[in-house]
């Protein structure tokens, strides 16, 4: 669903991304990582809102290289960017409903998507309250509802479990593992117990390269054997592999 | 187009928009009501009104466009909505005709709340009144898109609002000091004049300028770095700033064709009926017949002599008058609660001034150029006798003192001549009226001997 060869981005004079080489079909995918790694750069880049300089990428069969074809992407598309954004003085449906527009679906489904959207983050209850009044991980609840309001087949969430309390963290993984059946869910994350307990593959990133590729269970097992840093054997492993690296 | 409504209503309801509605609201309500004697019963003048404040409310409504600009950059979400398939000129026209929906429907709230007594005054309009108002909204929604865009460049919560007010000053001041300008700028002031019947050519020229204005600056504000290159929103741009500039000449030119427009038709008016001199005024103005009356047959009896005294009072361009026009009601004397206003003294309804106007044939375009300095030496002498005529004696004797500074000499002689002479020059100067002969002005001045 995702293919990405060569890839490169640039802010000024600064190397963001090199030679980033990868291949995601239909699953949860986990970018792991260190802070300032290029996680959110690449997300944004799939995610249409930054130009890459090198490579090539296709998704969903198209190039980022005709605008026509962008827009296409776009139509297909959940995004869940790193920070809340939303406007305040929208309520959790107003929000939502808002970004299915946007989305381009057809007016007459956006408010029953958007109910369906809330419910399956838990949010129904609370949809007409205005998103400045609601706690910090209903608002990202209601971010999460504003990325899958329009069944994405690629579907691209910087740091979603956030602000999440254990219980929706639990509740959280599962919807992943849910719209992963059919979609190309990329979560950029640091916290690995997300990607242990969520994702099919695991891309590390260390100093905007690709450092590794494998499993959460082959990442567990690397972890296994060493005393390294980390509270769980996946910690462990994703302390190895990124120590090996440098 | 169903989605893009259900947006609008959103957003009229949300934040910004609905502050900017009230806003207006209150600003217009305000504005026209702290001059209510001046517009009470008349919608020419109501609609004249509305559209001269445009000044004021053009300013507000981009400070607010500003603050809606810098909305999605203060809440984060330029990242989440460029990654949407809408194109940014469709989401931004939303919020800019959202502001400018909101400003409009403020100054339709205000112009409501004085339409309700003009109707309950039986009030009068002619269709020049429709247009002023229909004028204010492509005004208000170019003002709209250029805040918005200004606040697209400079968000900030605090920056965007003030950035879109400096920005509004930037356009003002040739606003205030050029006769053109505002013309395009959309307050619709043709020249000096705003008594011609309004120009539908100028209207629709000029909305169409301040439309395609309007596009230009959305389509301006639409233009993002992102990876897919918005190429209908740079046509977008480059068409509607072509246009804008296109049609600034042909909008200017009608204008001032405009100004050959005929006035507005007369407005009914109610007379009296009895034996005595006959009074009209507007018929909005009924509740002042009675004290119009009084007040004018006083002047016709002080006149009583005088060459070609008038021997009624009415409203000017009065057709099948007898003998004079003349403008028997200062409106400014109404209240828009259908009263006469004596909240600054006794209310002097009529005017004996313009017993002394020059007649419909005879405007201020007619004077011959060089005689300017004595069409104004006229209008001096001719205060002067409005001034006798009322009785004013206390101000007789102080222009009369010898410690008085810069009292002219005619204002010296006039003050110590007799009745006699006074009635004289009132003669001479009506005669130099009805002749619109300013020569004859000179000749008034003879009926002024010095004080004996």
């Amino acid at each position: 669903m995702i293919s990405i060869t060569e890839l490169g981005v640039r802010l000024g004079r600064t190397e963001i991304l090199h030679g980033i080489r990868l291949d995601l079909p239909a699953g949860v995918h986990g970018l792991l990582g260190p802070n300032g790694a290029g996680k959110t750069t690449l997300i944004r880049v799939l995610a249409t809102t930054l130009r890459h300089d090198a490579g090539h990428i296709e998704v969903l069969g198209r190039s980022f290289d005709r605008a026509a074809d962008v827009r296409w992407v776009r139509e297909r598309l959940g995004y869940l960017p790193q920070s809340g954004a939303f406007h305040r003085g929208f309520t959790a449906r107003d929000y939502v409903e808002y970004i299915g527009w946007l989305r381009r679906m057809p007016s007459q489904d956006i408010p029953l998507a958007a109910d369906r959207a809330l419910s399956r983050v838990d949010l129904i209850d609370r949809a007409d309250t205005k998103l400045r009044k609601l706690s910090g991980g209903m608002q990202r609840r209601a971010g999460l509802a504003q990325a899958i309001v329009n069944d994405p087949q690629i579907l691209l969430l910087d740091e979603p479990t956030a602000g999440l309390d254990p219980e929706q963290r639990v509740q959280f993984r599962a919807l992943l593992r849910e719209l992963g059946r059919d979609s190309c869910v990329v979560i950029s994350t640091h916290l690995v117990e997300d990607v242990a307990h969520a994702c099919d593959t695991v891309t590390l990133i260390d100093g905007g390269r690709i450092v590794d590729r494998s499993t959460p269970e082959a990442l567990a097992t690397l972890g296994a054997d060493t005393d390294l840093p980390g509270d769980s054997p996946i910690e462990r492993g994703y302390t190895a592999t990124l120590q090996a690296h440098r | 187009m169903r989605g893009w409504l259900r947006e609008l209503l959103r957003e009229l309801t949300r934040g910004v928009p609905l502050l900017t509605f009230v806003a207006i609201a209150v600003t217009m309500t305000v504005l026209l009501w702290s001059r209510g004697e001046v517009w009470g019963g008349r919608w020419n003048t109501l609609a004249w009104l509305s559209r001269e404040y445009l000044i004021l409310l053009a300013g507000i409504t981009m400070a607010f466009a500003a603050w809606q600009g810098g909305r999605a950059s203060r809440d984060g979400m330029r990242d989440l909505l460029g990654s949407t398939r809408a194109s940014a000129l469709l989401r931004q026209s939303v919020e800019v005709v959202a502001v400018t929906l909101a400003a409009y429907l403020g100054v339709l709230i205000g112009v409501a709340t004085a339409g309700v007594s003009i109707v309950r005054l039986g009030g009068w309009g002619s269709s020049a009144a429709v247009y002023q108002f229909l004028g204010m909204a492509p005004a208000l929604l170019a003002y709209a898109a250029l805040g918005y865009a200004i606040g697209r460049a400079l968000p900030g919560r605090v920056v965007a609002p003030f950035a879109g007010l400096a920005g509004y000053l930037l356009l003002a001041v040739p606003m205030y000091v050029s006769k053109t300008v505002p013309v395009l700028f959309g307050n619709g002031f043709l020249g000096d004049d705003v008594h011609r019947e309004f120009s539908v050519r100028t209207l629709l020229l000029s909305g169409a300028g301040l439309a395609a204005a309007a596009i230009f600056f959305l389509a301006l504000a639409a233009l993002e770095r992102r990876p897919a290159p918005s190429r209908p929103t740079r046509a977008v741009s480059v068409t509607a700033g072509v246009a804008t500039v296109g049609l600034a000449p042909l909008t200017l030119a009608s204008a001032a064709a405009a100004l050959d427009n005929p006035a507005p038709s007369n407005p009914p008016v109610v007379c009296t009926t009895d034996d005595g001199p006959r009074v009209c005024v507007h018929a909005q103005d009924r509740v002042a017949l009675d004290e119009a009356t009084r007040q004018a047959r006083e002047v016709i009896a002080a006149l009583e002599g005088i060459h070609a005294a008038p021997t009624w009072a009415g409203p000017r361009a009065l057709a099948g008058a007898e003998t004079v026009e003349m403008l028997p009601v200062e409106p400014a004397w109404i209240t828009p609660w259908g009263e006469l206003n004596a909240s600054r003294g006794a209310p002097v309804l009529v005017d004996p001034f313009a017993l002394f106007d020059p007649s419909a044939s005879c405007t201020s375009a007619g004077w011959p150029a060089p005689a300017e300095a004595k069409v104004a030496s006229f209008y001096e002498r001719a205060h002067l006798l409005t001034r006798w005529l009322r009785g004013d004696e206390a101000d007789w004797e102080w222009l009369a003192s010898p410690d008085t500074v810069g009292v002219s000499e005619l204002e010296r002689r006039f003050a110590v001549s007799t009745d006699e002479q006074r009635l004289d020059f009132a003669s001479a100067v009506r005669e130099a009226a009805l002749t619109c002969h300013v020569n004859a002005v000179v000749a008034a001045d003879r009926h002024l001997a010095p004080a004996p």
